[in-house]
Order: structure tokens, then C-alpha cells, then sequence
């Protein structure tokens, strides 16, 4: 229960900036006054040290602790010597005995007058007044003077809500809303008053006539027949009254009802609310109410992202995306207007305080944080991109990058503009959004980063093209082919093997008869081998089985590699023409030719096994 | 310690104490509120502990007569209670005093709810078998002293002439002095009145206020003013505090009646029902007021629809009925064009769209995807449908209100929670205050107040208005329908209820008139 024991019924008159006049010459107090004034001078001091630090500072922080504790201990100091400290608020000054106490120069960071504005007059801190109270006090003072009210709240509310108990207070406040006489609303309460109290039955006549009462009075003859008939049994009663099937509450009953109090949450009131907006919307035909209703919706959408509750931004946008697409076929004019503020939502300003701290320690979960994104308009796509290129935390890359693929299915263009080229990570992210969007847009991307320097990137962007298969890419890779890095000619060969393109075949048949393919690393040789085979198949047996038993006079150990790779393609193939030139190859009489032979025969037959 | 304190010390004194401004301060008062609320800040620290406190006092009776005094199940709550009163800030002395259904800790009116209402009504029934009508435990209290009186106290001889003064000996015999028993004292019929006709009055004055208030706020939203929610809030927490203050004898306001203003009388009245209703399930301040702001603004639509539909006399026409069920519709939308989204604004506006779909999501207004019913509505929707039914319109007659309560509980499991229909009545009573009902004396009563304890719900305290002889009396008897006989048979009981009309019977007047 609070302590507002005066609140006025009627208008609050302006109030004046007068001087005020309790104030007292300090001489004209008592030594121990002077002493309390002093004290009460130092108390809010610190308050106001505290309160400003309070502004400023996270609960935890350092300085606002100490702070803080100073106030205690200075508040405790106050209340063993003098007890409660009973304070009067001016328009611009709080006063103790009528001695200023705290009077600023500037009205736009005054607390006196912020107090004073919302009615305010007279507060006492009482003794024993414990942390938490002091505590809420600076909560008060907080929002009442950042202005962040609701647009329901004053100071006085917030004093009423919290429930002090060892702060009390008075103030003056207008209770009556606009348009109404508190001379009428008073005379009127008095009549009605007057009736209530006066007149306890009506007119014959008239129901709504009161008559003064006679003691004596009859009542109508027509329900005299009440008192002739004799009283009824106990058990009649019983039986006839709502008592006999009421019982009183059992204690697991009462506990249900707490607990269903309890587990309530605002946030989760809030999208009942949206769900609430959309049910009307449905079957709204006011474009103007319409409008309005999206902007509540728009409103609640701000919220929770400024909370940030961003799982519940996330379904009131879904919500908005079925609506947009409810609108689609029937109203261009709504559908608009439901993307605007989808789009809105999105923008730099709404978003940006959830970029600010993410990390290690962010209340923002990466997960949460990409399910939200994913579904607002093309406006966020900027800054998402900015705060990809610079996030060094692997989840949040992954997740943006996973977010950015998703609209970029939507907004291509957006996003091929957003997404920067700074260094090797962006190109990075770049390959790895434009890849999974696939639209074939990007394959200027990707044949402009075939030539560059780090083959890192071009084994990359390789393994990307082959997303975009065709005609073009195909030409791309294969000159790849011709890449000074055998790592980036292996991923080539390794991707144009999936694509059982003939054409392909044809590029790279000419490559291995070539007399420099015996300079090729031997790694690369076989893949070269394993993707002919893997595209050619059964047909190409006799190219291979040629291949193995051919011999050169020149290098041996090269040729010889050469020919192991023919002979491990062939087992790759596994056919029984494969077979036969295996078989064929072990009569060679090189030593590791003949046992590459023996080994693929095996396999080709323990496979053969495994299939029977 | 004189009734007087308990009954003028509200910790928040009188919602609507007419302003002071500046100029019009009186030094001597302002001091004296100024101690006053000293003492009142001290008092509502101690009553946070207190249901606590008295909770223990009474099991500590309780298990004092099951275990021996020496067991752990004894002492340690011993232990603890004394700890508990040596270390209660402030002042010395934990005071509590039983007045009839009352209790009072250090004059300050206990507000208890559902979860621990029972154990104090218990206490207050052991203590008052003894002839005591107060305890007092002082600082400085030691478990042997405590146990010692606890064991006098179980032991006293209940048929002595003065059960009390015995204790006192008893007491004084044995040493115990950090606590002091008082003799139970029933207040007078002419304390209790002339106390009540104040708390009345300006109980009155602030509902009437609270109308005025409302009917100009709906107006303003008619015309596109729409800066009153924080006005609105006033209005409500005038009413909570009215509330914490007066109890259940609080929704004596909602028999005040207006045929004429219907819709303002009602969404007050469901407010107040609503606020009760609420404060007996043990919600918070805050709590208490969302809700209450929300049962106010429960029919804010109807600030749409035209008068002549609204009181329409026969069937209504298709086009009609669109329009009547149009409002809670029309009444989220005049919410949102208030100014401001608050906490606050999301129950009034969940109140307002679902209030009048039923459990089982019958009702209105149609949704594609029903939602559960949100706790406040249910409570608001039992509140508002039972003040509709007790009121006359000038398409229906209006029902008694136990009447209406039995035929809530006949639909309940379509229409409400059965367990907050249960509660409700709970809270009202059987025959909640104003019903007009037939005594087995043959004489007509209006009830005044309901007893907190169920088991006397169907023997509440009326004022009887008719004599057998059919005589209209001036003024007006008040009898306790919970007195019983040396049998144990309650004296008088009520056989059945009336309707107020056909006996010209000013309902408001007995329940709120001195």
C-alpha cells in the first residue's frame, strides 16, 4: 500500500516557480538542525552522484557499486543520528528544514524539478530503508527523468506500483481527465451520495422515484403472501440454494490458480496481441483501419527487437510475410503496405544496437539472431553484410552467411552489392553465399576470381562453379585445367568428373595422350585416370587397356606411373573388358605394372563378392 | 490500543482526500500525516511478515497438541518464530488484534488472500473460544518463554467464566513477559456503523468518480482525444486502493445500478468485481491495477454502436446483431488509437477482443486461430457476466444474485473456468453482498457483508429491511445470521432470495447507507 495521502480530484493548477518561502536563515536553526542539514546536504550529494552513475552505468559496474555503497552507508549515518529524512520538493529545490538541500542552476537536469513536475511534494526516506528500495527509488528517478515513461505512467504511478515501504510520499496530481468539471463531478457524487444514504425504497408510482421512508410502511399487498406461509425446514432450504453443490476452494486448487498467475509472460502476451491485431485485420474493410492496424503491429514488432526478444520478432515477421502473402492476389495496395514495414524493420536504425555487442558474452544467440534476419526486407541487407565482413566469431559468420543465402534467393542483387571483397575471408564468404544462392549471375564472380593469386581461392571457386554446370562454366573449368597449381587442376578434374559430361571426356582424352601429361605429379595423374574412367565408363577400355600396354623408350619410371593409373582406371571400371586387359597386364614385365594389375583384379573380384 | 486506530490509519489513507495544494498546507497536519506515515511505513514492513507470523503462531498450537514439546517439529519453528520477532525492524511490539472477521496487526488491517486465509481464520477461532481478542509479542522473546505460554494457552479451561484472566495469572505465575493477551471484544453495532458511514462515503464518492471519469473518457474517444490512459490508471488504482482498505465488502459498490448509464455503471462495477475478485486470488498491486484497468475498458466498443441498439427492446435485426458483436472488435481498435503502448494496454486490449468467447470458444468475435483465454479475461468475463445479470435493462429483468450465480455455474464448463467460477463465489459468496433474501424468521434482509469463511457462506450479516408483519423498518435491523444457538443451529438462516423490485427495496441504501 502506498502512502499517497493526498490526491487531488480536481485539475492540478499550474504550479508557480516561487521562491520559497519556509526558507529560514540557517542561523535561525539549532545547532543540532544545522547538523542535520548538513548531513542531509551530504546524503544528497552522493544521491545524486549515484543517480547519475545509475543513469550511465550497467548495474554491475564498478564505480556505480561504490557509489552505491557510499550512499548506504551515508543514508545509515543520516537515520542513527537524526532518524527519517523528511524532505520538502520546490519547483527547482529540495529542502530540509527549510534549508536548500539540492538546488541546481540547470531546470534540464534538475531532479527537484523533475519530481516536482509530476506532483511531487513532500518525501521521506524512513529509517531502515534497505538497498532495494534505494534501489527502485533510482529506477524511478531513472525513467521519470530519461522521459522513457510509458505513455500511462507518471512518477506518482511508479511510486504507487512499486509499493515502498520505507519511502513515503505526497503529492498533488490531477486525477480528472480533459473535458470534465470537478465542481460537477463532485456536486453529482454528492447527490447520487445523498439518494444512496436518504432513501431506501421506491415510489409506488414511479421505479425511479426514491420516497423517504415511514417506519410503518406496508409493503405491495401483493407479496404479503410471503409472510403467510410457514418457515421451511432446514433441509428445504439447503435444497433449494446453490450452497448445497458449493464447496470452498482446496488447497490444489488454490495452487493451480498461482501457479497459472505465475507462469505468465508479457512477451509471450505480446504476440497474443499481434495474433489478436491480425485476427481483426482478416476481416477489416477500413483501409484507414487497416493502416492503423498495421501500425500497432509494426509497433510490436519495433518492441521486440528493441527488447531484443529476437525469437518472438521472428514469428510476428512470419506472421506479416503469410499476411503479405495473403494480400498478394487480392490487394496490391495492402500488400505494400505490410512489405513496408517488413522492410522497415530491417533498417540500420532498428537493427543496428543488435550488431553492437554481439561476441563472446552476447545475450544474443547467433541462432536467434539468423532466424530473425532471415526474414526481414532488402534494407538490412547492408549492414548484415558490413558486420559479416567484420565479425571474427565462426557462428555468427556461419549464421550470416546462411542468412545473407536466403535473401539473396530473394534480393540477388542486394546482396551480390553488399557483400564486400576487402580481403581473402570476404572473398570467402562471398564464394560460399553466391554458391548456395546459385543464381547463374554469379558465374562473372567466379571466372574474374579463377585468376587469382591465392589458389586457395581458386580450388574454392571451382569447386563453386561446378553448382553453376554449363556450356560456359564447362569451358571455364577446363581451361582451368591449364592452372599452374596441381591442386587447383586436381579439384577441376575432381568436379568434372561428377558431371558425366561426354564433353568433357573429349577435353581431357587429348590431355593424357599428350607427351608432357608424363610431367604431371602422380596424384594428378590419377585423378586425371579415375575421372576418364568414372566418365567414360567401358567404352573407353581399350584407350585404357592401350595405355597399359604401351611402353616408351624414354623415361620409365614416368611412363610406368602412367601406365599404374591406366591400370587402376580399368579397375575402377570393373567390366569384363576391364577385366581382360588386366589380365592381359599381368604378364608385363614390370614389376609394378604387373602387381597394380593383380591388386585391381582382386578388388574388382572382392567387389563382385559384395554385390553377390 | 483503541478501535479507533485500526479503523482510521489506512496505510494509504482516503483515495480521494481532496487535494491540498501549496498554499493550502497546514503545517500541524502535514507533520502529523508526516508521523502518521511514519508509523504506517514501519507497520507495512512488519505486514509483509506478518501472514507468515501468524501462520506459524497457529501451527505452533496445532503441533504443540500432536508432538511433545521437546521434538524438532516443535522447536524448530519455535526457535524461528522468536528469531523472526526479535529481528522485525522498528518498533518492539508485533501486535495482532481478531475483530470479527478482521484481523489487525499493529492497527493496520491484514490483507489476507486464498493461500493463507485459513490458518488465520483458524487462530482467530482459537484464540476467541478463550475469550482473547489480541496477542502481542514483544522483542526480546525466548523459545522457553514461548513454549511455556503456548502450553498455558492449549491447556486453558475453555468453561472457565474468564478463560483469559486465568492465562493472565497463569502468565504472571510463570514468568512470561514479552507477551500480552487481550480480552475479545466484539465491536458495537454504533462503532461499527459510525465507521462504516464514513468508509461509505467516500467509498461512494470515489466510484461515483470513477464514473464520471469513465464516461468522459469514452467520450474523449468518441471525439479522437485519446490522452487519457493514464487517467484511466488513476481511476483504477484509486479503486485498488479502495480495495486493500475495505475487502470484500468493497463489491457493495456494484449494486449500485444505473439504467439510464448503463454502460459506465457496468464497466465500474465489473472493474470492482474485477479488483476484489483479484486481491482474493492474491495478485500484486500492479497486478490489481492491469486488471482492473482492463475489466474498465472490457466494453470500450460499445462507445460505437448507437444507443438505440444497444438498448433495443425486441429481437435484434441481422444487421444488429453484426453491430453488437462488432464491439469487442471496435473496442481493440479505439485502444490502439490511445496514445502509447504499455504493459497495461496488452491486457486491456486481450480483455476487450476475448471477453466474450467462451471456454470452449464459443462466442464471438469469430478468429481463424483461436488463442487460449488469457487468465484476466476469464475473470472479467465471470465479473462482467454476472453484473449484467444483476441488473435491470430494459430488455430484461434483473436476477438475484445468487440467482445468477447458479446459472453461471450451470454453464460453466462452456462458458468459464470452473475453477474461477469457484472462486469467484468464493470471494461473493453464496449470496453475495446486496442480495435481498427471506429469513426462516419470515422477516426481509438485504445482505451487508459475507463472512470469509466458507463454511458460514450461507449465514452472511443483513440488514433486515421488512418485519414479519410486512412492515418496512426505519432504520434498519442488523443481524449476523452466523449466531448460533446453544445447540449449535444457527439462529436464523436464510430460506430464499427475493427480488428487490417487487418490494421497492433501494438495494444500495442497506448495503451502503449507514
Amino acid at each position: 500500500m502506498d502512502d499517497r495521502t493526498i490526491r487531488s480530484l480536481f485539475e492540478r493548477q499550474p504550479e508557480k516557480s516561487v521562491p520559497d518561502t519556509e526558507e529560514l536563515a540557517e542561523g535561525a536553526l539549532t545547532t543540532e538542525d544545522q547538523e542535520k542539514v548538513r548531513l542531509a546536504r551530504e546524503v544528497f550529494a552522493i544521491l545524486v552522484k549515484t543517480f547519475k552513475s545509475f543513469r550511465i552505468y550497467q548495474a554491475n559496474n564498478e564505480l556505480l557499486v561504490r557509489f552505491q555503497k557510499d550512499l548506504e552507508v551515508k543514508m545509515q549515518e543520516f537515520f542513527q543520528r537524526f532518524e527519517d529524512l523528511e524532505l520538502r520538493v520546490r519547483t527547482d529545490t529540495i529542502s530540509l528544514l527549510g534549508q536548500p538541500i539540492y538546488r541546481p542552476q540547470d531546470l534540464n537536469d534538475n531532479l527537484a524539478h523533475d519530481l516536482f513536475r509530476d506532483g511531487l511534494r513532500r518525501i521521506t526516506f524512513h529509517t531502515g530503508l534497505p538497498p532495494e528500495e534505494l534501489l527502485g527509488f533510482l529506477d524511478v528517478l531513472k525513467r521519470t527523468s530519461d522521459r522513457t515513461l510509458e505513455q500511462d505512467y507518471d512518477l506518482i504511478t511508479l511510486f504507487w506500483e512499486k509499493d515502498f515501504k520505507y519511502i513515503t510520499y505526497h503529492a498533488v496530481e490531477e486525477l480528472l481527465p480533459e473535458g470534465i468539471d470537478p465542481k460537477e463531478v463532485e456536486q453529482h457524487a454528492e447527490e447520487q451520495i445523498d439518494r444512496i444514504t436518504t432513501m431506501n425504497f421506491y415510489s409506488e408510482e414511479d421505479d425511479s422515484v426514491y420516497v423517504e421512508p415511514e417506519f410503518g410502511a406496508s409493503v405491495d399487498e401483493k407479496r404479503q403472501d410471503i409472510f403467510d406461509n410457514a418457515a421451511p425446514s432446514e433441509e428445504t432450504i439447503l435444497k433449494s440454494q446453490l450452497v448445497s453443490t458449493f464447496h470452498a476452494l482446496e488447497t490444489e486448487e488454490i495452487r493451480h490458480i498461482r501457479r497459472e498467475i505465475e507462469s505468465e509472460k508479457t512477451e509471450d502476451l505480446l504476440l497474443d496481441v499481434a495474433d489478436t491485431i491480425l485476427e481483426i485485420i482478416y476481416t477489416e474493410h477500413s483501409f484507414e483501419d487497416f493502416e492503423m492496424l498495421m501500425g500497432s503491429l509494426e509497433q510490436i514488432l519495433a518492441m521486440y527487437i528493441a527488447l531484443p526478444d529476437l525469437d518472438r520478432a521472428a514469428e510476428t515477421l512470419k506472421r506479416l510475410h503469410f499476411l503479405a502473402e495473403g494480400f498478394r492476389q487480392t490487394s496490391a495496395k495492402a500488400t505494400a503496405v505490410v512489405e513496408a514495414i517488413i522492410d522497415r524493420s530491417g533498417t540500420e536504425e532498428r537493427i543496428a544496437p543488435l550488431f553492437s555487442g554481439l561476441g563472446s558474452g552476447s545475450r544474443i544467440s547467433p541462432t536467434s539472431l539468423g532466424n530473425f534476419l532471415v526474414h526481414l526486407g532488402p534494407s538490412s541487407i547492408p549492414l548484415i553484410g558490413r558486420t559479416l565482413s567484420e565479425t571474427t566469431d565462426n557462428d555468427m559468420r556461419k549464421n550470416l552467411c546462411d542468412v545473407l543465402v536466403l535473401m539473396g534467393r530473394r534480393y540477388f542483387d542486394k546482396v551480390m552489392e553488399a557483400l564486400g571483397e576487402k580481403n581473402e575471408r570476404d572473398i570467402r564468404n562471398k564464394i560460399y553465399i553466391l554458391t548456395r544462392i546459385g543464381d547463374e549471375k554469379s558465374v562473372g564472380f567466379f571466372r574474374k576470381l579463377l585468376q587469382h593469386q591465392n589458389a586457395a581461392i581458386r580450388q574454392v571457386v571451382v569447386s563453386s562453379l561446378v553448382h553453376f554446370y554449363n556450356p560456359v562454366t564447362r569451358d571455364f573449368l577446363i581451361q582451368t585445367l591449364n592452372d599452374n597449381d596441381p591442386a587447383v587442376r586436381i579439384s577441376v578434374l575432381k568436379s568434372l568428373g561428377q558431371t558425366k559430361d561426354l564433353k568433357v571426356l573429349e577435353a581431357i582424352l587429348p590431355l593424357v595422350r599428350e607427351a608432357r601429361f608424363h610431367e604431371r605429379p602422380l596424384q594428378e595423374k590419377r585423378v586425371f585416370f579415375s575421372t576418364l574412367a568414372s566418365l567414360g565408363g567401358n567404352p573407353l577400355c581399350p584407350s585404357l587397356g592401350a595405355i597399359l600396354s604401351r611402353q616408351s623408350l624414354k623415361d620409365k619410371d614416368k611412363d610406368d606411373e602412367v601406365r599404374i593409373c591406366a591400370a587402376e582406371a580399368l579397375g575402377q571400371i570393373g567390366s569384363p573388358d576391364a577385366v581382360k586387359f588386366l589380365k592381359e597386364g599381368l604378364a608385363i614385365k614390370r614389376k609394378a605394372i604387373a602387381k597394380t594389375c593383380e591388386e585391381q583384379l582382386h578388388l574388382i573380384a572382392e567387389r563382385l563378392k559384395d554385390v553377390q | 490500543m483503541s478501535n479507533n486506530d485500526i479503523e482510521f490509519n489506512p496505510p494509504g489513507g482516503f483515495p480521494h482526500e481532496p487535494g491540498m495544494g501549496e498554499a493550502k498546507e497546514d503545517p500541524q497536519a502535514i507533520a502529523q500525516a508526516m508521523q502518521r506515515k511514519k508509523k504506517v511505513a514501519f507497520n507495512r514492513v512488519v505486514l509483509e511478515s506478518s501472514t507468515q507470523l501468524l501462520s506459524s503462531v497457529y501451527q505452533l498450537i496445532k503441533t504443540s497438541q500432536i508432538h511433545d514439546l521437546n521434538n524438532q517439529a516443535f522447536r524448530k519453528p519455535l526457535e524461528a518464530f522468536c528469531q523472526e520477532i526479535n529481528t522485525l525492524p522498528g518498533e518492539d511490539e508485533f501486535n495482532t488484534t481478531f475483530v470479527e472477521d478482521n484481523v489487525y496487526v499493529n492497527d493496520t488491517r491484514l490483507r489476507t488472500d486464498i493461500t493463507n486465509f485459513l490458518s488465520i481464520r483458524n487462530l482467530g477461532k482459537e484464540l476467541q473460544i478463550r475469550g482473547i481478542g489480541g496477542v502481542a509479542f514483544r522483542k526480546g522473546i525466548a523459545p522457553d518463554e514461548l513454549k511455556t505460554f503456548i502450553q498455558a494457552f492449549v491447556k486453558l479451561d475453555q468453561k472457565l467464566d474468564s478463560p483469559i484472566e486465568a492465562l493472565r495469572a497463569q502468565m504472571e505465575q510463570l514468568n512470561i513477559q514479552h507477551i500480552g493477551v487481550e480480552s475479545f471484544r466484539a465491536m458495537s453495532e454504533g462503532e461499527t456503523t459510525l465507521k462504516k458511514g464514513d468508509r461509505s462515503k467516500m467509498a461512494m464518492k470515489t466510484y461515483f468518480t470513477a464514473i464520471s471519469s469513465y464516461k468522459t473518457i469514452m467520450k474523449n474517444i468518441q471525439h479522437n482525444k485519446l490522452d487519457d490512459a493514464r487517467k484511466a490508471k488513476k481511476i483504477v488504482q484509486n479503486l485498488v486502493d479502495l480495495c486493500s482498505e475495505e475487502g470484500v465488502s468493497f463489491t457493495g459498490l456494484a449494486t449500485i445500478k444505473n439504467f439510464d448509464e448503463y454502460t459506465y455503471n457496468h464497466s465500474v462495477n465489473v472493474c470492482i468485481l474485477s479488483i476484489a475478485f483479484g486481491q482474493k486470488l492474491g495478485l500484486s498491486k500492479k497486478q490489481l491495477c492491469d486488471l482492473g484497468a482492463a475489466a474498465l475498458f472490457h466494453d470500450i466498443g460499445k462507445v460505437e454502436i448507437s444507443l438505440d441498439v444497444l438498448n433495443k427492446v425486441g429481437k435484434f435485426t441481422d444487421q444488429e446483431w453484426a453491430m453488437m458483436q462488432s464491439h469487442p472488435v471496435l473496442g481493440v481498435k479505439a485502444l490502439l488509437r490511445m496514445k502509447g503502448f504499455s504493459e497495461s494496454t496488452i491486457y486491456r486490449i486481450l480483455v476487450a477482443f476475448q471477453h466474450h468467447i467462451g471456454l470452449d470458444g464459443s462466442g464471438y468475435p469469430n478468429r481463424r486461430s483461436p488463442k487460449p483465454i488469457h487468465f484476466y479475461t476469464k475473470i472479467v468475463s465471470i465479473c462482467d457476466t454476472f453484473d449484467a445479470m444483476t441488473t435491470a435493462r430494459v430488455y430484461q429483468k434483473a436476477m438475484t444474485p445468487d440467482e445468477a450465480l447458479r446459472l453461471m455455474s450451470k454453464t460453466v464448463h462452456k462458458r468459464y473456468d470452473p475453477l474461477l467460477l469457484k472462486a469467484f463465489i468464493n470471494t461473493i459468496g453464496v449470496y453475495p453482498v446486496g442480495t435481498l433474501v427471506q429469513l426462516s424468521s419470515q422477516e426481509i434482509a438485504v445482505v451487508i457483508e459475507t463472512h470469509q469463511d466458507s463454511a458460514l457462506m450461507r449465514h452472511p450479516k443483513v440488514k433486515v429491511a421488512v418485519n414479519i408483519h410486512g412492515q418496512y423498518l426505519n432504520p434498519p435491523r442488523v443481524v449476523d445470521l452466523s449466531e448460533r444457538n446453544a445447540d449449535g443451529s444457527f439462529k436464523i438462516s436464510i430460506v430464499k432470495s427475493l427480488d428487490p423490485k417487487d418490494f421497492r427495496i433501494n438495494i444500495p441504501h442497506y448495503v451502503l447507507g449507514t
